[in-house]
């Protein structure tokens, strides 16, 4: 009843997020001479996590290797480890989300869970081969992954003006994503160079979490009280009945729809590459090449897909991203006789990444009010991640059950379904919200 | 937050970044060292080695010894295990080799996703590559090297969530023909038809016909011996709970692991050998829960591999497990008398002699008699008597069920220290210089009464000479009643 009345009371509130946006344009004009239209602290963030991404992926690539041959953990625990590595992030994001608009304290809250990464490193130094403090270790880095990622991206939207927030995320998203290209070329370079060596790797790793955490805390602050909401988050609580009201954001319901079932419909990366490797045989040796290969049309899309949301609207590059993820499975629907299809998939898959990943958060960002803006957009990624991971495993056997042909054609029924479904909701959404607020 | 001003934040992320990069670098640095400074005079190029072991019995495995050699082949006569190694230039995760055919399951560089087979002749030539995708997990080659079979876990990297599975793929060797996975093939239970979407299969062993096959099917948690035809594309299932089978050289036994314990993430197996004619188990004298496809080393005595070595035990439940070879896995056995045309024939070889490092270890006990709950405080010893030093140096003390550990000193510092795990404390130091000695105390509480036997254990990834003063034992009588104080 109570958290009823507060959300019904904001919704007569002005928003305050412009004004702060005209107190910082001196910051944001200094800043548009070397990349143009990001404030200083998006790149800041940016580069956080770029150095934890090149921290995180470097173990994430050796760990199957490390845990089955070099600790000889069985396969049944290595799937447990596997398993919370996958889902734990999940279970946490909500809560980050909300502390952060709880607390006003966006910046500390995204400080505890890189930090809690950075520990993770150290764990796996010492913890030997010991499979529950492995499985405690794994579990540690990616809760702190879980209780970051929301108020890192309201960080980013605070610090943007409204209408070039896809630039933002767009920025952030292309260095995230040379972080996570650099850092498995890094592992196994120096796992060439001394085999076995995962001691190094893990030190190494160690050292980039922490010059990650530098940036974070030495030169991110959080935005001033007034831009964030100020006293009406005071008035919300943390309970799941509260934190449930965000559905009640005009245009958040359609926006969690969209992004909750157009994940479901979508095929892990690990998967879609076997798949075309069914199709045109090539060498296992070539897998890494794939997952470097989209990484890097992701990062050089990501700034211009922002753009062009920011331009053309932000709804229709995203719609427009799962397109072309429909042309990508399309495409294994039909006989290969050459191996170029993999090349345009790879582009096409990339370029998905880009008119989605850090656009969604955009949409996010413009729907949500400043003082639930961190909970709001880790309600959507919980959604995504969610939905993400049951695809997965639906797919998986889907796969098993019928053959890897009957999976991806189910996956592209479902897929056209949620881009109709996501389509109108999201106009919905649109029109929902312009009847509050322009964004 | 402390407020800081800007330059003061900067110079600190300047001092943070210098000290990050150069703990980074100088780690890398020392990693890459160290593996150069090993690739060491002790090996060198000699042919003349591997034709010496063509009229031998001998155990080929991957060398884990780290340096030159490195992840490859290598080759040592059955008879002299600990004796220098020759080292064939083919890298492989798994490896098999029956009937002049070997297989490879190669070093993936697949982000944990893909691995390449090779199947190879004699003269170590490979003859035909195939991919798989998945990380391996056996090998092994029919007896007349027609047919071989991989099994590969496909997990990893976003690709399964939580549930691994298994798949188990037959080759043809001589055509280079993939003949597709046991799960094309029909199954058979009580000479009814069994099928079900989440079989699994693991742990191929062919029988000597090389047409014969026995392997493993795990559904719905529970798993089953199968008995198969390759020709008719057939198995049936014989009995349950038995992973990862192998047939013994007479073909009148099965050695494999039998799951009788564990939780959520943890299987305890225990090995056991079937005997198919009586159908009777015997549990194999290694009480330690071990993942690993048995391979027989004679008709008596079975090999298998516990990281980072090579292990053996007697295959019908008596004596205790031994270490057969350091710093090895995935050993086949090639008998001599198998046809001189069959015997691997490296043509080129690089010879490595790991240079020996003589261990001691005593263990001394405070007092010989104590009541349940005293403190028993035992002093270990580990002196390397030489010649050379000593790499990862491990003590394992198997630890009586009637005590509790109170505590361990001096820990030793670096990565590894001491953990108790499966019923073992384990304690290891990376090096031990020759003369050297290191010093473990150890306090442990009697939980009941009777008689304490403790054994420790001394190894090292470096050939030991001389294994009567690898173990010692000490024993303490312990009361039911507390003592006066």
């Amino acid at each position: 009843m109570l958290a009823w009345f507060s959300a019904a009371r904001y919704h007569a509130r002005p928003r305050r997020g412009i004004l702060y946006q005209l107190e910082n344009s001196v910051q944001l004009l200094k800043a548009r001479r070397w990349i143009p239209l990001v404030s200083r602290t998006v790149i800041m963030l940016g580069l956080t996590s770029l150095f934890t991404d090149i921290s995180s992926e470097m173990v994430a690539t050796i760990l199957p290797l490390y845990l089955l041959f070099d600790l000889q953990l069985s396969p049944a625990t290595f799937g447990v480890i596997d398993g919370l590595y996958q889902g734990a992030a999940a279970l946490v994001r909500l809560f980050g989300g909300v502390a952060a608009d709880r607390l006003r304290r966006f910046k500390e809250v995204a400080v505890v869970g890189y930090g809690l990464s950075a520990v993770a490193r150290l764990g796996l130094l010492v913890v030997g081969n010991v499979w529950t403090l492995l499985a405690g270790v794994v579990l540690v880095d990616r809760l702190g992954k879980g209780i970051r990622t929301a108020p890192r991206d309201a960080l980013i939207s605070f610090n943007s003006s409204p209408e070039e927030l896809g630039t933002a995320f767009g920025v952030h998203r292309a260095l995230d994503t040379a972080g996570a290209m650099l850092g498995p070329v890094l592992a196994f370079a120096l796992l060439t160079l001394a085999p076995g060596a995962y001691d190094a790797v893990f030190v190494i790793s160690l050292c980039a979490a922490l010059i990650g955490l530098g940036f974070l805390t030495l030169f991110v602050q959080n935005p001033p009280e007034a831009a964030t909401g100020g006293g009406a988050a005071e008035r919300h609580t943390m309970s799941w009945s509260d934190t449930a009201q965000l559905l009640r954001v005009p245009g958040m319901a359609s926006l969690v729809l969209a992004g909750t079932l157009l994940s479901l419909a979508t095929i892990s990366d690990g998967f879609l590459y076997v798949a075309m490797q069914r199709r045109v045989e090539f060498a296992a040796r070539f897998f890494p090449l794939l997952y470097v290969a989209t990484a890097a049309i992701f990062m050089l899309l990501a700034v211009p897909a922002g753009r062009l949301a920011d331009r053309i609207g932000r709804a229709r590059v995203f719609i427009g991203g799962y397109m072309l993820l429909l042309a990508v499975y399309g495409s294994l629907l039909v006989r290969w006789t050459s191996p170029f299809p993999v090349i345009v998939d790879l582009i096409l898959l990339g370029a998905y990444y880009a008119a989605t990943d850090g656009v969604l958060m955009a949409l996010a960002g413009a729907v949500l009010p400043p003082e639930r803006r961190a909970g709001g957009m880790a309600l959507v990624t919980t959604g995504t991640s969610l939905a993400r991971l049951a695809g997965s495993i639906l797919f998986g056997l889907l796969w098993t059950w019928r053959g890897v042909g009957f999976a991806v054609a189910v996956t592209l029924t479902g897929l056209s379904a949620a881009l109709v479904v996501g389509a109108v909701a999201l106009r919905r959404g649109a029109a929902e919200q312009s009847g509050r607020a322009p964004a | 937050m402390v407020a800081l001003p800007p330059e003061r934040r900067r110079a600190l992320f300047a001092l943070l970044v210098i000290a990050c990069v150069g703990v980074a670098v100088a780690y890398a640095a020392r990693a890459v060292q160290r593996t150069r400074a090993s690739r060491d005079a002790a090996t060198r190029a000699d042919t003349a080695a591997a034709r010496a072991l063509e009229h031998t019995s001998t155990v080929m495995f991957r060398n884990e010894v780290p340096g030159t050699g490195w992840a490859q082949v290598a080759l040592v006569p059955v008879a002299a295990p600990g004796g220098s190694r020759a080292i064939v230039p083919l890298s492989c995760r798994r490896l098999y080799f029956a009937g002049g055919r070997g297989l490879c399951v190669g070093e993936d560089r697949g982000f944990g996703l893909g691995s390449e087979v090779s199947v190879f002749g004699p003269d170590f030539k490979i003859q035909h590559t195939f991919s798989l995708i998945g990380l391996p997990s056996r090998a092994r080659v029919s007896p007349d090297g027609r047919y071989g079979a991989t099994t590969v876990f496909v997990a990893g990297h976003s690709y399964s969530s939580g549930e691994f599975s298994t798949e188990t793929t037959i080759f043809d060797l001589v055509n280079g023909k993939r003949l597709g996975t046991l799960e094309d093939f029909s199954v058979f239970r009580d000479s009814q038809p069994f099928k079900s979407v989440d079989f699994n299969f693991w742990g191929v062993t062919f029988a000597a016909d090389g047409n014969r096959f026995y392997a493993t099917l795990k559904t719905k948690g529970q798993t089953y011996l199968v008995e198969g035809d390759l020709a008719a594309r057939q198995m049936r299932v014989l009995r349950m709970n038995v992973e990862c089978p192998s047939l013994s050289p007479d073909g009148t036994r099965l050695a494999f692991k039998k799951r009788t314990g564990g939780t959520l993430g943890t299987v305890i197996w225990r090995f056991h050998v079937l005997d198919l004619r009586t159908m009777v188990e015997t549990p194999l004298a290694e009480e330690r829960s071990i993942d690993d496809q048995i391979e027989w080393l004679d008709d008596r005595n079975v090999l298998y591999g516990l990281q980072p070595d090579i292990w053996t035990v007697p295959a019908d439940g008596s004596g205790e497990p031994r270490r057969y070879l350091s710093r090895g896995v995935s050993p086949v056995v090639i008998r001599a008398g198998e046809g001189e045309t069959n015997a691997p024939r490296p043509s080129t070889t690089r010879r490595i002699t790991l240079p020996a490092a003589d261990l001691g270890v005593t263990m001394s006990v405070a007092a010989t008699a104590v009541a349940v709950g005293d403190d028993i405080p035992y002093t270990l010893v580990v002196t390397n008597h030489g010649p050379a030093g000593a790499n990862q140096v491990a003590m394992d003390i198997l630890l009586s069920d009637r005590v509790v550990v109170t505590s361990y000193a001096p820990a030793n510092p670096g990565p590894y220290g001491c953990f108790v795990q499966r019923g073992y404390l384990s304690c290891t130091v990376d090096r031990l210089e020759p003369q050297q000695s290191w010093t473990l105390q150890l306090v442990l509480k009697a939980k009941r009464a009777g008689v304490l036997r403790h054994r420790v254990r001394v190894s090292t990834a470096q050939p030991d000479p001389v294994a009567r003063n690898n173990s010692a034992t000490a024993t303490v009588q312990v009361s039911a009643a507390p003592r006066p104080r």
